[in-house]
């Protein structure tokens, strides 16, 4: 089970940052859902641990989006401030990875750009590319960690490829 | 296409993997120590468990303890008590119950029946109120009877004394 987590904490906390842009928050989320996997599924096949514990994932984001749905109405409706609005526009920009101007490279600039074009895609798409494209889950296996089935896999995946394709430009091809 | 749908996925998985080295110290530690919690929390949720699996067992336990122990008790404590005791109150010697107590008690279910048989089917003839003790005088059946079953009883217990 060990083995397992430090297989795909980083990936899991990464694909959890993309979808909630703070860095706690993904923390909290990849916790929550390392916590429910290790309570529920730890009698289950090893070949299957990845996408189940995908699939907790994403519902644990699911979760996340509808409660802060919830909140920013309420902040909208109450017409107040919150703690962060004190802060500098660019202090809440996500920067997970505390970068530096020395530790930029070609590379992490190529990271940016995915990073921003990945979070204008829906959460669907997003999620769905990155467990396809990256974490290498077969169509059913992202269908199991998705809650949905194949067909919507395959639209969601053919649509975020074609968009990233799209705003990547020719360089990525 | 798909050769550059193949080439550009490869380029995006190459992208987020190099991101993944470029994690900061702090969040590779705090993630190691959220994995560490998660294990943990599933022992600790073991051991909650067996604690709430071993109360109804020990109370079931307790139960049955209380409801069977008491009686097996009397049955197992209280009869050899009441056979001993018996024994130490009895007007025969103590070397009576330690030889022939079998053929004794064989003996005196025999001559039980035989006294039942004699009182029940066979015609007793008029004992003189001179030659029999425990007469009263009165020539009645039903006192016949029962001097003939005392005098079977005396005859065991003549035979059991010796």
């Amino acid at each position: 089970m060990q083995v397992f987590f430090k297989s795909i904490e980083r990936q899991a906390f990464r694909m959890a940052l993309f979808a909630c842009s703070n860095q706690d928050d993904a923390l909290d989320l990849v916790q929550d859902a390392m916590c429910k996997f290790v309570a529920k599924y730890t009698n289950k096949p090893e070949e299957e641990w990845k996408a189940l514990f995908y699939k907790i994932l994403q519902n644990k984001i699911r979760d996340f989006y509808r409660k802060e749905s919830v909140r920013s109405r309420w902040r909208v409706w109450l017409g107040g401030r919150s703690e962060d609005d004190d802060a500098e526009p660019l202090e809440q920009l996500a920067d997970p990875a505390g970068r530096t101007p020395e530790r930029e490279t070609g590379n992490r600039q190529m990271f940016d750009h995915l990073q921003q074009e990945l979070k204008k895609l829906s959460l669907k798409q997003q999620q769905v590319f990155l467990l396809r494209a990256w974490e290498g889950l077969s169509v059913s296996e992202t269908a199991l960690a998705m809650s949905c089935s194949e067909g919507t896999v395959k639209t969601h995946y053919f649509r975020a490829t074609e968009k990233l394709r799209e705003k990547l430009g020719e360089h990525w091809l | 296409m798909n050769d550059n749908n193949d080439k550009f996925t490869e380029n995006v998985r190459s992208v987020l993997n190099q991101s993944l080295a470029d994690l900061d110290t702090d969040t590779e530690f705090k993630l190691g120590r959220l994995k560490y919690r998660a294990l943990d929390s599933a022992k600790q949720k073991k051991k909650g468990k067996f604690v709430w699996g071993a109360v109804p067992a020990a109370v079931v336990l307790l139960l049955v303890v209380l409801f069977n122990l008491p009686q097996n008790q009397q049955i197992h404590v209280a009869s050899p008590d009441v056979f001993v005791l018996s024994i130490l109150t009895a007007e025969e010697p103590l070397d009576f119950f330690a030889e022939d107590i079998e053929f004794y008690e064989w003996l005196s279910e025999v001559m039980e029946n035989e006294s039942e048989l004699s009182g029940q089917h066979t015609v007793v003839p008029d004992i003189p109120v001179s030659a029999n003790p425990l007469s009263t005088g009165n020539r009645q059946t039903g006192n016949r009877q029962r001097i003939i079953a005392q005098s079977g009883a005396d005859r065991v217990s003549w035979s059991i004394r010796g």
